[in-house]
């Protein structure tokens, strides 16, 4: 029992020490790729703790206060679904297809929310979002599939137990982890498809009207979000890890590559984002289906 | 025939060509309107700018519109001169349709009330404003501060 | 012993607050022109936590940089007014502090502070990115010392600077 509770406080609080970590080295080697000296390491924590203690006096209705806390919330839940080395809590049969449901929840919360806001440049961003989810979510389902026939399960532990030795994903299907990893630049909302906050077209997308303590949540939300899609994608296709000390160097070596290409790249437009998921790394991901199907 | 000569057969008092590619056209302010048509004949398509000038000493405003004309390469500026006691003029965004958003400027900067433009008495760049309009040249820009606005103490003690 | 704690409390908020400063800059006039220089690499003013930010809802400060408008101060007031508490507001160049060259301009409202409270002022026309540095620097020390408090006057003395804004809108 005591255990447990450990475990339910503790699991985020390490989800989020990941993530800010991570976002801390983002804006450091962002900095020095354009270079700068750049902010010191633990700026996003300052900025949490400035956001956490302004004071948030204005509110656009109840759902507007709610729609952090329902994306935080999800986020939440999606963490303890992600089996990390030592742990595995809310592991089951087709829980990766649990997993596809609830990592929705908090994009619709954030919708909701900003949507009572009524600033058209919100509205503007959660149309955006929810245009760019479509768009990714063909792919990372196709993708999803493929890995799921070759490991024939539904259960994400047994298939990074599968990978084990070596073997991963990466190596078993080139083709899928590529468009895994196309499909996270969308998920995470980095550049080149970063449209949905594009500061200078929508003024921060769904965030535009959101302050203080509300963007405080959005803040420590989006930690946790860089580590679901980084621990989902190491789990996915670099077969897990041992210790925690190893899987957070996979996920290291996977960010590093991803800040590397999103400072260096511009942004699509919301439309071509969407022609490009459709186009490109859904017939790469089809491919890998086929192959998968074919060969097995 | 060139361009100076069909200027000239228009309703014009006098053309100077001041420089290569730039004449000046001097016109009455009843025939303003069928000059302006005239030089859009030619081949003037476009109105860069229009304006006036506070003449205090005659007691004008003096209009200018200045046309550019893409083929020759030339740019003409017909001038008007119009009362300042009542100054109203024809509109010529029939003509030349940005001129609509110079004279609602103009009524704002000068008071100079356009007959035709539905636009030019509605509040354009200037909000609330009480006093004459401020491009007149009787307008005094210092005794308005003065009396709107508060210099910092150089002691640095306010109020 | 409570009035201690919360004084310490607010200490230690303010230590971490000044090291995160969003700003959002009100960009009339010229002095934007100069923003650009101190964002970027050479002067990187990201070293000390400054950022800009798009919407007033997010930022903290408030940067006027350059020459007022009646019209623009409208504006600015709506803008300062959406913001959330503590915020404060930076006066940029010479403008905001005496009307600077518009010093006789029909338009130009001549003190910032009379409208909204100003918490720092950066002199010169224009000051340099060093000077700007400077300026965040010595606003962290006000904020480090609980002296920035501009948001605390604006609500005290709302008569006062309401009266000032209606004088020249209205």
């Amino acid at each position: 029992m005591v255990k447990n509770i450990l475990i339910a406080i503790g699991l985020p609080l390490l989800a989020f020490g990941i993530g800010i970590s991570f976002m801390g080295f983002k804006r450091k080697i962002g900095a020095r790729i354009q270079r700068r000296y750049g902010p010191p390491f633990h700026q996003p924590l300052l900025d949490i703790i400035k956001l956490l203690s302004k004071k948030s006096d204005i509110s656009h209705g109840i759902i507007y206060d709610l729609g952090p806390m329902i994306a935080l919330g999800a986020s939440i839940l999606t963490i303890f679904f992600i089996p990390i080395p030592g742990l595995k809590l809310l592991t089951g049969s087709a829980d990766v297809i649990a997993l596809l449901y609830i990592m929705v929840i908090g994009s619709l919360g954030m919708g909701l929310g900003a949507g009572e806001s009524a600033n058209p440049n919100s509205s503007i961003g959660i149309a955006r979002a929810l245009t760019l989810m479509f768009g990714y979510d063909l792919p990372f389902v196709i993708v999803i599939i493929s890995v799921l026939l070759k490991y024939h399960t539904t259960n994400l532990y047994a298939i990074t137990q599968a990978q084990a030795g070596g073997h991963w994903a990466m190596w078993v299907l080139p083709l899928s982890a590529i468009v895994g990893f196309i499909v996270i630049y969308g998920a995470m909302g980095e550049h080149p498809f970063d449209v949905v906050t594009a500061p200078h077209e929508v003024a921060t997308g769904p965030m535009a009207e959101y302050g203080g303590k509300h963007l405080g949540l959005l803040f420590i939300d989006h930690a946790f979000h860089v580590y679901i899609e980084l621990a989902l994608f190491v789990d996915l296709f670099m077969g897990g890890a041992s210790n925690i000390g190893w899987f957070y160097v996979k996920m290291f070596v996977l960010f590093l590559i991803i800040v590397f290409f999103d400072e260096v790249l511009p942004r699509f437009r919301i439309d071509d984002a969407v022609r490009f998921y459709w186009r490109w790394p859904t017939i790469i991901a089809l491919t890998s289906l086929i192959i998968v199907l074919i060969g097995g | 025939m060139n361009i100076l000569d069909r200027i000239k057969q228009l309703n014009i008092t006098k053309v100077n060509v001041q420089r290569e590619n730039r004449i000046f056209v001097d016109t009455e302010k009843d025939k303003l309107i069928s000059v302006l048509y005239g030089m859009k004949l030619i081949g003037f398509n476009q109105l860069s700018i229009m304006s006036a000038v506070d003449r205090i000493k005659d007691n004008e405003f003096e209009l200018f519109y200045v046309l550019y004309n893409y083929k020759e390469k030339v740019n003409a500026i017909v001038r008007t001169r119009i009362p300042r006691d009542n100054p109203v003029i024809e509109t010529a965004d029939k003509i030349y349709p940005p001129a609509h958003t110079y004279e609602r400027e103009l009524t704002e900067m000068f008071g100079i009330s356009v007959s035709g433009n539905p636009d030019s008495g509605k509040p354009f760049i200037l909000e609330n404003w009480k006093d004459k309009p401020p491009m007149r040249k009787d307008f005094d820009s210092v005794e308005y501060v003065d009396k709107h606005f508060v210099f910092r103490n150089p002691e640095g003690k306010n109020e | 012993m409570e009035k201690m704690t919360e004084q310490q409390f607010r200490t230690i908020g303010n230590m971490l607050r000044k090291r995160s400063l969003w700003m959002l800059h009100y960009c009339t006039g010229c002095g934007s022109m100069e923003l650009p220089a101190v964002g970027t690499s050479r002067y990187d003013m990201e070293r000390f936590g400054v950022v800009p930010y798009i919407t007033p809802r997010q930022a903290d400060i408030l940067l006027v940089t350059g020459y007022v408008n009646t019209k623009t101060l409208r504006r600015i007031v709506t803008v300062y007014e959406q913001m959330l508490d503590p915020k404060y507001v930076v006066g940029f160049g010479s403008c905001p502090i005496n009307g600077g060259v518009y010093w006789d301009s029909y338009a130009v409202i001549k003190q910032l502070d009379r409208y909204i409270p100003v918490d720092l002022y950066i002199a010169g026309c224009m000051p340099r990115p060093e000077a700007i540095i400077t300026g965040f620097m010595h606003l962290m020390e006000l904020i480090d010392k609980g002296k920035a408090t501009g948001y605390k006057r604006y609500k005290e003395n709302l008569e006062y600077y309401k009266e000032n804004q209606r004088k020249v809108l209205e």
